[in-house]
């Protein structure tokens, strides 16, 4: 009898050695697929197929509160969220299928009519569903790690490849030589901010590839803007990120060049402005070059020039507040050139205080003094005392003088017996300027005397001592003008 | 105080020394930075298209920029005339002269003029002055061309209904901080009516926060909260910048309108000074931005008579709510008033409770009242309509008022109204007079009709239970009887039928039928009330019958024999009689029967049973006595009894036999020895004992005395011999067999000490024979 029993023991070890082993490395090899594979499913479904069922984000990301009103690009926050709903869902898929599959199977195992055949089978499958969750759920940690370690790749990717394209784009402002200015603030503007094309409530004041976008941004009401001027962003409509004002003349397209002119009450610096853009619109008109006015202010402002010069009016006295640049597009064969043109009240350059306010002076490289001759011996505001406020107020703004242009401008060309020789020479002989003049050559290193007459001759238009003056102011710039008289 | 002047122009002798815009004259005492200030905010410069076309001599085609500002600086109001004139010292055109008048001190300064109501005023300079040092201005200042009977003419002309309260929401946002509004129009005079109908509007102390220019060249350099500017002015990002108003389209920024702004514009320019006045008594302050003053002036509007809409209600409770607390009583009381005077309706419930608790704690008396009544009959029609209302604390004429309104509604209400109210009026603190209640009950309620809300009625109130037993003693006893059995029912009390006995004999049967009171008490009850009223008979069979429908226990039957004490008659003692005879067939060996039999031992109500039943009631006497005795010799180890008991079994009938069987087998069950009990014991009554037997040896209960006791009968020869008592036995301790080796392990050494361990371990071996079926699971199978 007891024989009989020993034969049976060694049977149902035998039973055992096999059958809990096999049933160890089939729950295993179940567990540890089934887990990854859950993983992987549910990241597509969160990825690639979006169904409705899915949950939403446990902490949506989102934008800082003083941020631009446009949607976070997906590397920059969603995608993190995406990867922490990946885990939560992929997380409860697997517990679930834990709890329905394997650990139901196990406890029937034990509560099946012939327990010693099929409990072995559930110790078996418990030891190795246990052994294939821990590896399974360490194949899924590390698809997750790889999920997130590609997802910081590419938003490290797309960070550098944010940071080279804003290089790029710095690079070539700065090779095209150009530099934006706000011609009502006077701020040198780094980079424009847009208003969104759908919707003009929404100003976005810095569309730079960033968190919201590397080339391109989408607004918050859906619509799609560029992020910098190498992809079209100027054709946006523009506005200066320190007082909100509209930039109409395109910034970041081409070059700019402040023009600030000077000089006592009365010196004919409006007339002389007038004289420069009917020079320029002679030229557009004989199709030498391209001149537009490039915002609507401008437009308004210097519509009478050409009108005011032809009838011989007198200019109106330009009023004592802070000017506002006169733009003026200009193409030639050589390029397009923003000229941005200040005519201050003379006031502004004989009361204490008010010539600092004029900061536009700081930006620029070529400044024309104008002087009436005919003033001078009148009693009026001295020239050199407009010309000595603005060299200081130059001076403190942080201007190398040493390359910087000064034109002196004499106007009235057609009222005086001009000079024979050297119209510096005249200023000191005749004008009792030498103390000027002495000044100019010492502080200016590159500087030019002029005779101007700001007057349309009949028959032949503007006088030509202006297209000298043009010439002259910017030789350097970029711009080819036309060579002989109009 | 005073205003310093200051004039502004292109001039050649001034104060700067040079000839050029610089200041002409100005009064002592200004300083530098207001100067600096009046320099910038005066500058000018004429529209473009008359800088082209119109010679500088047509100085009327100017636009006049007339301005009130506020220092950045100093704070001090600067108040401009900038005019266009023509050619300066040098016959340049462009020149302009400025008028500027600076006070530290606006409102004594102002007196009560409004700053736009200098518009054109005889004070101002359009020429240089010839010395540079100019008189202070001392008041009052003359009034210019706005007034307010010419604005309210120039507004008639207009389209103004719709723009005007738009204009007046787009400033007072301006004043907040929002963007400034642009008043775009063809011609600059215009647009200082419009501005007058703004500052008329806003009243004296908001107007003389409001800011303004009539005409600007550049308007995106505006400091004003509302400036005038000229459409071909206008920026192109002045939809986006500004608050653009641009007359010449229509166009407006659209939006929803403040609502103060709203009643402004409908006061209208003429009487919005008395409503300001008004408003400023109740007011936040001179201070309080525009939207604090949306209370008081709707308060102000209210007062005046203008009925006032339901959001305009509410508003001005809202700020009562907030602001009474500050207020002097009389001026909280005044205007605690207003929302009331409005049409009903107006506010919410909960609103006028919140206004009612303010009125409480001024106090306002009168208000209180009239603020109780009107939350009593607005909660009084909701409950009439059958809805929720809450109660409200209510005192004095109010409460009156309330409580004759809910002894109406309560008049004519169904059970459910009737109730809401009742709960109302008792959480109201109001106490409804009892007669009517009453009467309520006795007239106003269909005892037939069971309604779900009467039994929450009949709880809540004596007055309605009495009104409504007094209106169920009017009704056939079948009414009273339903209305007992129905859940209502319940709540009428013994107390509340006081005065109506057949009504309480009623109330006692029911209450005797459902379970509440206990039958024989009823039974003693009611013959003590038809003892009282001089009934006759006291007891009779339909009673009897009514109160134990479903027959009376042995106990009670015993008790109810004794107050038979004469003759009974022929229906009390057929009930009786049916009665005995069912205690007698069904038995209660050990309990009721013989309690019954000696009850009925002597009483003249036993000779008048049929004879079987005092056969029977003599038998089941002594075989209660044989058991009694049994259970005694039991304990002690005696089983001669059972010899007795098995001999009154086989001499019992049916239900006999099935009742002694029921107590023979537990007996048999603790006998100890139990061979000895079981001698001469009937096949029946062993059989019967085997299947409890397999109960109670259960592994469950693994009750290992009596398997000892029962194994150890096993081996007794008179059972041992007997097939039919041995076979049972062997088949309950199969039972065993399952038990857990540990109780089986304590029932061998019982056993062992009791020398059958042998036997038992060969009737083990038995088991162990059957292992490779149960190892297969056979033995599961069959489970």
């Amino acid at each position: 009898m007891w024989f009989v029993f020993l034969v049976i023991a060694v049977l149902y070890v035998m039973y055992l050695a096999i059958a809990i082993p096999a049933a160890a490395a089939v729950a295993c090899a179940a567990c540890a697929l089934w887990i990854p594979v859950t993983y992987l499913r549910v990241l597509g479904r969160v990825l690639v197929t979006r169904p409705a069922w899915l949950p939403d984000w446990k902490r949506p990301p989102r934008a800082p509160g003083d941020s631009d009103p446009a949607v976070l690009h997906y590397l920059y926050g969603p995608a993190l969220a995406d990867a922490d709903l990946t885990v939560r869902v992929a997380y409860d898929d697997g517990a679930g299928f834990l709890r329905r599959s394997a650990a139901r199977n196990i406890v029937r195992s034990f509560e099946s009519d012939v327990p010693w055949f099929t409990a072995p089978l559930g110790v078996g499958g418990a030891v190795g569903a246990a052994a294939g969750t821990a590896a399974g759920a360490a194949v899924a940690a590390g698809c997750a790690l790889i999920h997130l370690l590609v997802v910081g790749l590419l938003a490290g990717l797309a960070w550098a490849a944010g940071t080279v394209l804003r290089g790029i784009d710095s690079a070539v402002l700065r090779i095209r030589h150009i530099k934006m200015f706000c011609p009502v603030c006077f701020e040198p503007v780094p980079y424009p901010g847009y208003v969104c094309p759908g919707d003009d409530r929404h100003p976005h004041h810095d569309v730079r590839p960033g968190r919201l976008g590397i080339v391109g941004r989408r607004c918050q009401c859906g619509e799609p803007m560029k992020t910098l001027l190498l992809f079209g962003s100027a054709r946006m409509s523009a506005f200066c990120p320190h007082c909100d004002h509209l930039l109409e003349h395109r910034p970041g397209e081409a070059p700019e060049i402040v023009l600030p002119f000077f000089g006592a009450v009365g010196a004919g610096k409006t007339r002389l402005l007038f004289s420069i853009v009917t020079q320029l619109q002679a030229w557009d008109a004989a199709g030498q070059l391209t001149t537009e006015f490039a915002d609507s202010v401008t437009k308004r402002e210097l519509a009478v020039a050409e009108g005011i010069l032809s009838s011989g009016e007198t200019t109106w006295a330009t009023p004592p507040e802070l000017p506002r640049a006169h733009v003026i597009r200009l193409s030639s064969g050589r390029g397009t050139r923003i000229l941005h043109m200040f005519d201050a009240a003379g006031e502004r350059f004989v009361n204490p205080g008010r010539a600092e306010e004029l900061r536009y002076l700081g930006t620029s490289r070529t400044f024309v003094l104008v002087i009436d001759p005919l003033s001078v011996r009148s009693g009026a505001v001295p020239p050199d005392r407009a010309y000595h406020r603005a060299h200081q107020t130059i001076q403190a703004m942080g201007v190398d003088l040493k390359t910087a242009r000064l034109a002196v401008v004499f106007s009235r060309a057609d009222m005086i017996s001009a000079p024979d020789g050297d119209v510096a020479e005249w200023a000191v002989n005749e004008l009792g300027l030498a103390n000027l003049v002495r000044s100019v050559r010492i502080q200016f290193s590159e500087k030019s005397v002029f005779m101007c007459a700001a007057a349309v001759m009949e028959g032949t238009g503007m006088h030509p001592s202006v297209a000298a003056l043009l010439r002259w102011m910017l030789a350097g710039e970029g711009v080819t003008l036309p060579a002989g008289p109009s | 105080m005073a205003f310093q002047q200051l004039y502004y122009t292109s001039c050649e002798h001034g104060l700067s020394g040079y000839s050029g815009f610089q200041f002409n004259a100005v009064s002592p005492r200004v300083s530098s930075a207001v100067m600096r200030e009046v320099e910038d905010r005066t500058v000018y410069e004429p529209p473009a298209r008359l800088v082209a076309g119109t010679r500088p001599g047509q100085k009327g085609a100017y636009p006049v920029a007339f301005s009130y500002g506020t220092s950045d600086a100093t704070d001090a109001v600067i108040m401009s005339q900038v005019v266009f004139a023509g050619t300066d010292y040098s016959g340049r055109p462009g020149n302009y002269f400025a008028h500027a008048l600076v006070t530290a001190a606006p409102a004594q300064d102002f007196g009560s003029l409004l700053p736009v109501e200098l518009w054109r005023a005889e004070l101002w300079r359009e020429r240089p002055a010839g010395r540079t040092e100019l008189p202070e201005l001392t008041g009052p200042l003359p009034r210019g061309l706005v007034d307010r009977a010419a604005t309210q003419a120039f507004l008639r002309e207009q389209d103004a209904a719709d723009v005007l309260p738009q204009l007046v929401t787009a400033v007072s946002k301006a004043m907040a901080g929002d963007r400034p509004v642009l008043l775009a129009s063809r011609d600059i005079g215009e647009g200082i009516w419009w501005i007058a109908a703004v500052s008329y509007l806003l009243g004296e102390q908001l107007a003389r926060r409001m800011t303004f220019t009539t005409y600007t060249h550049r308007p995106a350099h505006t400091r004003y909260h509302l400036t005038g500017v000229l459409p071909a002015a206008l920026p192109p990002d002045a939809g986006t910048n500004f608050q653009l108003f641009d007359l010449t389209t229509g166009r407006t920024p659209g939006g929803r309108v403040h609502p103060l702004a709203a009643i402004l514009s409908d006061t209208g320019i003429a009487a919005a000074a008395e409503l300001w006045r008004q408003a400023a008594v109740f007011g936040p302050g001179t201070e309080a931005p525009f939207d604090d003053w949306l209370g008081p002036v709707s308060a102000a509007a209210g007062l005046l008579g203008r009925p006032l809409s339901a959001g305009e209600t509410d508003e001005v409770a809202r700020w009562l709510l907030a602001a009474a607390g500050s207020m002097p009583p009389p001026v909280a009381e005044t205007a605690l008033g207003i929302p009331l005077g409005q049409p009903d309706g107006a506010l919410s419930d909960r609103r006028l409770a919140e206004l009612h608790a303010l009125a409480r704690s001024l106090p306002a008396p009168g208000l209180t009242a009239r603020l109780g009544l009107a939350l009593a009959e607005r909660s009084l029609t909701r409950l009439a309509a059958g809805q929720w209302a809450s109660p409200v604390p209510l005192a004095g004429e109010a409460a009156e008022q309330a409580r004759a309104r809910a002894l109406r509604i309560i008049g004519a209400a169904t059970p459910a109204t009737a109730l809401a109210v009742l709960e109302w009026a008792a959480g109201s603190g109001l106490s409804l007079p009892e007669p009517e209640l009453e009467e309520y009950g006795r007239t106003g309620l269909d005892p037939r009709a069971q309604a779900p809300e009467l039994a929450g009625l009949l709880r809540q109130s004596a007055a309605v239970r009495r009104g409504l037993a007094e209106r169920l003693a009017s009704e056939p006893p079948a009414v009273a009887e339903t209305f007992f059995s129905a859940p209502a029912g319940l709540f009428l009390e013994r107390d509340d039928l006081a005065g109506q006995p057949a009504l309480t004999e009623l109330w006692l049967v029911q209450a005797a039928a459902r379970g509440s009171a206990d039958p024989l008490r009823a039974f003693d009850e009611i013959c003590d009330i038809r003892a009282l009223a001089g009934c006759s008979p006291l007891v009779d069979g339909e009673l009897l019958a009514r109160l134990w429908p479903h027959g009376c226990p042995p106990g009670q039957l015993a008790e109810l024999v004794q107050a038979v004490t004469g003759p009974p008659a022929a229906d009390v003692l057929t009930w009786f009689t049916a009665q005995i005879e069912t205690v007698v067939t069904h038995g209660a060996l050990g309990g009721g029967l013989p309690l019954l039999a000696r009850a009925l031992d002597g009483h003249l109500l036993l000779p008048l049973l049929p004879e079987a039943d005092q056969r029977a009631i003599q038998e089941g006497t002594r075989t209660d006595e044989l058991l009694v005795k049994a259970r005694s010799a039991v304990r002690s180890g005696d089983a001669s009894v059972f010899a007795g008991l098995f001999g009154a079994y086989a001499a019992a009938d049916d239900d006999g036999r099935r009742n002694l069987r029921r107590e023979l087998l537990p007996l048999l069950a603790t006998a100890d020895p139990l061979g000895p009990a079981l001698r001469d014991c009937p096949a029946e009554v062993a059989a019967a004992f085997g299947r409890e037997l397999a109960n109670w040896l259960s592994p469950m209960r693994a009750d290992t005395a009596l398997a000892r006791r029962v194994f150890t009968a096993l081996g007794y020869p008179d059972v041992a011999g007997r097939p039919a008592l041995a076979e049972p036995l062997r088949a309950s301790l199969e039972q065993v067999r399952k038990w857990h080796r540990r109780d089986l392990g304590k029932l061998a050494r019982v056993l062992t000490d009791d020398g059958l361990g042998r036997p038992f371990r060969a009737w083990r071996g038995e088991q162990q024979a059957g292992l490779g079926r149960r190892l297969f699971g056979a033995d599961r199978r069959r489970e």
